[in-house]
């Protein structure tokens, strides 16, 4: 897929990948802190960035069946969560094209403004 | 000062002098029934009186009128002029002369003086010419008084030149006495420029002519600086008594550098040839993929010749770097030590050298010959975006850490500045210039010598990638929007844009290729090579590369090719022609209706060129 240059984000507050700091997300870019990953609690949120997809499942989660993609850090490769692609309950839909970030595996970078 | 030649006023010139005119009911009668627009554009014109006087001012006007008129030969002739010329008789036959005299045919000289009625030189300047050639000062300053020059300033100016190499050449003979006589008399009243005469004053400690010579940039009497004062001369002194020498050999290179100007597909010089337009190639580049190499194991993501043309190297996500050679593109060398996918690489100006970049966030310095790896550098906290050499041992590299940092060859850092985050980098050392792109849309431009910031030139998107021209002025910008933007770093505007091609997120590298940068080359993402012209922005070349997205392309001067990098695992290369347009057929075997197809082809009525 060639080589793509590691995105920075400029926040007062972002997430990172726990194993090499790479920034993930802007911490006011989540939407629900209660969310319930396959490690413990998850967080919701709109954008992702320095994220590789991986392969599309479908996946029963505890809310129903859903179509998922795994989300890694492109970075060092450890898996940090997924992506919803498509939900088949359709009071699920308000996931479709969000992320979710397993917090057992980002950590908080403070200030990370340019 | 000097009269234009194709300036049709200038054909009459004021030289409305009875002899002349008595040419036109000759002309006329050669060319039959003339309406009244033949006899005007009879080269002697006499019709255009009306232009005549826009040309009035004296000088000129003395300077052709009559003076060079071969003496005490009557001027009708019995021949007929074939055509019409907007050009002056007198102007065109003085040329031939000036040409005829330099390349030593005296007899056909003399006998085109007699049949013309023109000379070549009248009297008075072929004597001042003389005088200065033979160093016979007291002559020269009559001989130029006689010529006549139009006003005071270019006197004062001309006898400056000349006794500034009087001044000289009594140096050099160790006159001193008189020189310094020179200097007070008569230099000091021609002009205002102390510092001038102070340089010149300070020439009379020159102890040794040698010294002298070095001292004044001046090659001494013997050599040509006689006839560079003659030339610097002929500035003041109208065009029209003194032709400026090799006059036509003049036009004739205006002529070809305004062909080649003109040839939007430059990849051949133009050589010499008078007979016919100079024009390369319709298609520059083969229809058809020629040479592949295979040789990676994963994505090719950078590809660079060396500065001597002997070598390609690559950079690979299969954490090797391989050396190729250009003669037969067989495998010289594998880079191999990189913990990392290796994501850049640079040659040293003297290719013996190669420094590569990798995700593992250090830098190896390898040596070419061995192919081992001489140095490993630690230091930055993410991946090198970029490596530049700033000579044969230190280079400069910039990060997303916010570094930048200069290394030596010998492993030592060398100096560190804190930087935005550096998505590329390049360096011009000729300009001590240093453009930096970072994260956020825009190109810092910083003084190389000193790293200080100088400037910023504002994009209005991500830049992936930077290319700078040989000539250090353009610099190209490659946009996450899919455009290429061309800067011009003297005046610091955008002055072009290319695009068409398709940019997903990655890095796509761009490059100048071509004679004098005349192209600009990129990748896209469906894997065609996009080729554009430079002054026009027109699209050129959509060449069929690969099968994935490709990454890196360079051009060499040397080896006079395209190469490219791409995520199939393999590199492209595209030779451009180096013959004739002539022989293209021939160079590409099995290509017979070639031309047609591919004008076709890159002819873009659908492609989206921007200018």
């Amino acid at each position: 897929m060639g080589y793509m240059l590691k995105e920075f984000l400029s926040a007062p507050s972002i997430y990172g990948c726990l194993q090499c700091q790479t920034h993930l997300a802007r911490r006011d870019s989540v939407i629900s802190r209660t969310f319930q990953g396959r490690l413990g609690r998850a967080y919701l949120t709109e954008t992702v960035v320095n994220g590789r997809l991986g392969e599309l499942e479908d996946r029963l989660l505890i809310t129903g069946l859903h179509t998922v993609c795994n989300l890694y850090c492109r970075a060092c490769g450890a898996l940090i969560g997924w992506r919803y692609i498509r939900a088949h309950d359709k009071s699920q839909g308000y996931k479709e094209g969000k992320y979710v970030l397993e917090q057992s595996r980002i950590y908080a970078i403070d200030g990370g403004m340019e | 000062m000097t009269l234009p030649l194709d300036n049709h006023s200038a054909s009459s010139n004021g030289c409305s002098s009875p002899t002349i005119q008595s040419n036109n009911p000759h002309l006329s009668n050669g060319e039959g029934e003339g309406e009244g627009s033949n006899g005007s554009n009879a080269a002697a014109g006499g019709s255009s009186n009306s232009s005549s006087s826009s040309r009035s001012d004296s000088e000129n006007a003395s300077g052709s009128n009559g003076l060079c008129r071969y003496p005490g030969q009557p001027q009708q002739t019995s021949r007929t002029c074939l055509r019409d010329s907007p050009y002056s008789e007198e102007q065109v036959v003085r040329l031939i002369m000036q040409e005829l005299h330099d390349r030593g045919f005296v007899d056909t000289l003399n006998h085109l003086q007699k049949e013309s009625g023109f000379t070549l030189e009248d009297e008075p300047t072929a004597r001042f010419r003389a005088s200065i050639l033979a160093g016979e000062w007291d002559q020269v300053k009559d001989a130029l008084l006689s010529i006549g020059l139009s006003s005071e300033e270019n006197k004062n100016a001309a006898l400056f030149a000349i006794k500034r190499q009087q001044f000289l050449e009594m140096l050099e003979e160790r006159q001193l006495k008189q020189a310094l006589m020179i200097l007070q008399n008569e230099l000091t009243t021609l002009t205002q420029d102390i510092p001038q005469l102070h340089r010149l004053s300070s020439l009379l400690m020159c102890p040794t002519p040698e010294e002298l010579r070095i001292a004044a940039s001046w090659d001494g009497s013997k050599g040509r600086s006689r006839f560079q004062v003659l030339e610097s001369l002929q500035s003041y002194i109208s065009p029209g008594k003194m032709v400026p020498v090799h006059r036509m050999e003049t036009l004739f290179d205006q002529a070809i550098e305004r062909q080649c100007d003109v040839c939007e597909r430059h990849v051949i010089s133009a050589g010499h040839d008078l007979y016919s337009d100079h024009s390369c190639a319709s298609s520059v580049f083969p229809p058809e993929l020629q040479i592949n190499l295979k040789g990676h194991e994963d994505e090719v993501w950078y590809v660079a010749f060396s500065p001597d043309g002997q070598y390609l190297a690559s950079a690979s996500r299969d954490k090797t770097c391989i050396l190729w050679s250009t003669s037969d593109y067989s495998i010289v060398h594998r880079l191999v030590g990189h913990d990392g996918e290796v994501s850049y690489l640079e040659w040293s100006p003297d290719s013996s050298m190669i420094v590569s970049a990798s995700n593992d966030k250090t830098l190896r310095l390898w040596d070419v010959a061995t192919g081992k790896c001489k140095n490993t550098y630690t230091g930055h906290e993410e991946t090198a975006s970029s490596c530049k050499w700033l000579d044969d041992e230190r280079f400069i590299t910039g990060s997303l850490d916010q570094k930048i940092i200069i290394w030596s060859t010998n492993g030592l850092l060398v100096k560190q500045i804190s930087s935005p985050r550096v998505h590329d980098m390049v360096v011009s050392v000729e300009s001590s210039l240093l453009l930096a792109a970072d994260n956020n849309s825009s190109v810092h431009v910083y003084d190389l010598s000193t790293l200080t910031f100088l400037y910023k030139l504002e994009e209005p998107t991500t830049i992936m990638s930077l290319a700078l021209s040989s000539n250090s002025r353009y610099c190209l910008t490659e946009l996450r929007t899919g455009s290429l933007h061309m800067w011009d770093l003297e005046t610091r505007t955008r002055v072009r844009d290319f695009s068409g091609h398709i940019q997903g997120g990655y890095v796509i590298r761009c490059t100048f290729a071509g004679l004098d940068d005349r192209f600009v080359a990129t990748g896209s993402e469906d894997g065609t090579l996009f080729v554009w012209s430079r002054s026009t922005g027109r699209l050129l070349e959509r060449l069929k590369s690969h099968a994935k997205s490709i990454n890196g392309c360079a051009w060499s001067k040397q080896v006079s090719a395209l190469a490219t990098a791409s995520d199939d695992k393999t590199i492209c290369i595209w030779p451009a022609y180096h013959g004739a347009p002539s022989d293209i057929s021939r160079n590409v075997a099995g290509q017979s209706s070639r031309s047609e197809t591919s004008l076709n082809d890159t002819d873009d009525r659908s492609m989206m060129s921007t200018v």
